[in-house]
């Protein structure tokens, strides 16, 4: 863990069960550390939700995100995005 | 016979064991009114919902049930939210109901509508509407499992209007689950990656450390853990400190015992923490309060943190050994575990306690009661089961100071997270309804009483026998204090000359008061006010600009503590 890395371009795969509500429960713990969603894309996933979330953030705060995102009602997994899938994330919509 | 979808709540709520609702009427949950109008269920009905909610908060903190808080739609709902985050963060299990308009309106800004689940995401551990009438039984259940299960927490579930006056022809095909699961809710989850078996480990770290210190926080209580965590104490024989939600933990007896650690905690604690060589953290936050600068704060040991809730490791420091589970098996496993041949730390101790703690500084000379020693008065004076409720501010550190020797770290009942004012008052209610035979006794400063001193009226109404006392400075003291000492005297919007007369108030509200204005009848008064039958208020007038000493400024290593002024 380091506070003194500079900020990079990150992301997160949440699993999550969707009732109304569950996504912004998700989204906050992103917003609530003042990281600007710069690309979001969700999708159903079999009896789940599965999110990929793009931010620029420090490693600390997505370490305390991951930590947080897991011990969130209705969550079931949280994993790193791979640096490829964040460039494809962040055009997807182009 | 048909049964409505209030009634069906209601059913659902004894059946997690309710018996007493605190709450504040209004248009969206009449029907539940309705219902409870008939029902076995007490209503304490308070004059704000935000009394409401803290209600349900000393009720639960007392006890260790679920709290629970009821109120209409819109600003009943909105005026709930301090509570809910006030739970959040000190992880107190409150059910709260809000009542909604019709589901066919929501969303077109109707009388009294507002988005109350979008607006407490972030301050529930969970939250969700009803959707359905059948369903209430079932997210009922979930709620209670929720609020009360892992690191305990508020959840909300909002009611539109038409389901709780749903009638349901056949009460019989309404099905009550006996348990229930909350998909993606797993309360004790080891974080990914932590180690297989953290005990093993600890025992390792513990066997090579030099200078071992533990720290129990309101985590051992809420887990159920007291008596084992005392227990693992007394064998460990290491250094204890405390957080302010943790103080009744450990005896202040125990020679190894330093007290409170923190912004105002004792120089013991402080210095001794940040010596360490190891800290085990037993069910606390670390946060900011306790740890001051983080990069400083055990900049020497390594971090064991006995923890349920992963997001609470490593928020401000970095934690090398989680042991993710409940404190209850976890303390014992590790006390069961330990080996016989544990190093013996008793110079280590003795290098803790070699320097005492610096005397006070009593305000004398003003003629004025000082509020230190009232307080030390009303701890000794007190019964031993006594509830104590204290606000946010200067009286609430004074009184955590002197706290560490109740019997019971759930009669010791603070706003510590959120450091909400107006908390006192009706918590204490909640609190004489958890135990209506116990004393109790709530603490504010003159500015966090006006906060919610309509409350009066609820412990008038239902004859409370609490024992209510403001520290009068005419200040709000602790930002007066911060400004005086960090700020250069500029005492800017904290001076409350224009108070009402307090047992004037108190008076009109049917309750008799005490003014306490003289430092010689201390005693005397502090004797015939709690001999008082029924409720009472005693108004202790305090010199003006007394200080809560040792300080530590805000973002400072626990070792920079202030004890008076700096002369300039």
């Amino acid at each position: 863990m380091t506070a003194t890395a500079a900020p990079a371009l990150t992301g997160l795969t949440v699993d999550f069960h969707n009732i109304p509500g569950a996504m912004m429960r998700v989204l906050n713990s992103f917003t609530r550390r003042g990281l600007v969603i710069q690309a979001v894309h969700v999708a159903p996933m079999g009896d789940h939700h599965r999110a990929h979330v793009v931010v620029e953030a420090l490693p600390i705060t997505m370490e305390q995100t991951i930590r947080e995102l897991e011990s969130t009602v209705g969550v079931d997994a949280v994993a790193p995005i791979e640096s490829a899938q964040i460039e494809r994330l962040l055009t997807v919509s182009r | 016979m048909p049964i409505t979808g209030a009634e069906i709540l209601l059913e659902s709520l004894k059946r997690e064991g309710v018996e007493v609702i605190f709450g504040y009427p209004g248009g969206a949950n009449i029907p539940i009114y309705d219902a409870l109008y008939n029902s076995p269920i007490k209503h304490v009905l308070v004059r704000h919902e935000q009394g409401a909610a803290f209600a349900a908060e000393g009720y639960a903190r007392a006890s260790g049930r679920v709290g629970v808080a009821l109120a209409t739609s819109g600003p009943g709902a909105t005026n709930l939210v301090t509570g809910i985050a006030d739970a959040k963060m000190d992880g107190i299990p409150l059910v709260c109901l809000t009542g909604q308009v019709r589901q066919n309106v929501i969303g077109t800004d109707a009388f009294q509508e507002t988005d109350v689940v979008g607006l407490t995401l972030p301050v529930t551990k969970w939250n969700a509407m009803i959707t359905s009438t059948r369903n209430i039984p079932t997210l009922i259940a979930q709620a209670f499992y929720v609020a009360r299960s892992g690191r305990p927490g508020p959840v909300l579930i909002d009611i539109p209007v038409n389901f709780v006056r749903e009638k349901i022809d056949d009460p019989a095909s309404i099905h009550y689950p006996d348990s229930v699961t909350v998909p993606g809710y797993t309360p004790d989850k080891p974080p990914t990656g932590s180690e297989a078996r953290p005990i093993a480990k600890l025992i390792e770290m513990l066997q090579n450390a030099k200078r071992p210190v533990a720290m129990v926080g309101g985590g051992v209580k809420w887990a159920g853990a007291v008596k084992q965590v005392r227990d693992l104490l007394d064998t460990l024989k290491i250094p204890v400190i405390s957080t302010v939600h943790g103080l009744g933990t450990v005896s202040e007896d125990r020679d190894y015992y330093l007290g409170m650690v923190g912004m105002h905690g004792t120089r013991q604690s402080n210095m001794a923490v940040s010596h360490s060589d190891l800290l085990i953290v037993f069910g606390a936050r670390l946060d900011d309060r306790v740890t001051g600068d983080a990069a400083s704060f055990a900049r020497h040991a390594k971090i064991a943190h006995f923890e349920i809730d992963t997001a609470q490791l490593s928020r401000v420091r970095p934690c090398d050994l989680p042991v993710v589970g409940d404190l209850k098996f976890t303390a014992d496993e590790f006390h069961e575990s330990l080996p016989a041949n544990l190093p013996d730390w008793s110079e280590w101790r003795k290098e803790t306690t070699a320097t005492p703690n610096p005397a006070e500084k009593v305000h004398v000379g003003t003629g004025k009661p000082s509020p230190t020693k009232m307080l030390e008065m009303l701890f000794a004076m007190m019964d031993p089961d006594a509830l104590m409720t204290t606000d946010v501010g200067q009286h609430q550190m004074w009184a955590a100071q002197r706290a560490s020797g109740i019997a019971n770290p759930r009669q010791h009942i603070t706003s510590g997270g959120l450091g909400a004012m107006g908390f006192a008052l009706p918590a204490a209610i909640g609190a004489q309804m958890a135990y209506p035979h116990r004393q109790v006794i709530s603490v504010s400063g003159d500015g966090g009483f006006q906060m919610n001193i309509q409350e009066l009226a609820t412990i008038q109404r239902y004859s409370l026998p609490i024992k209510v006392v403001i520290i009068d400075n005419k200040y709000l003291g602790m930002v007066r204090q911060w400004q005086q000492l960090f700020w250069d005297r500029r005492y800017s919007e904290v001076d409350l000359y224009d108070n009402p007369d307090f047992i004037k108030i108190s008076e009109a509200y049917g309750i008799p008061g005490v003014l306490m204005s003289k430092a010689e009848s201390m005693e005397a008064q502090l004797k015939e006010f709690l001999a008082m039958p029924g409720s009472a208020t005693l108004v202790v007038e305090c010199p003006a600009e007394a200080n809560v000493y040792p300080m530590v400024p805000a973002g400072a290593a626990l070792t920079d503590m202030v004890w008076e002024e700096k002369k300039k």
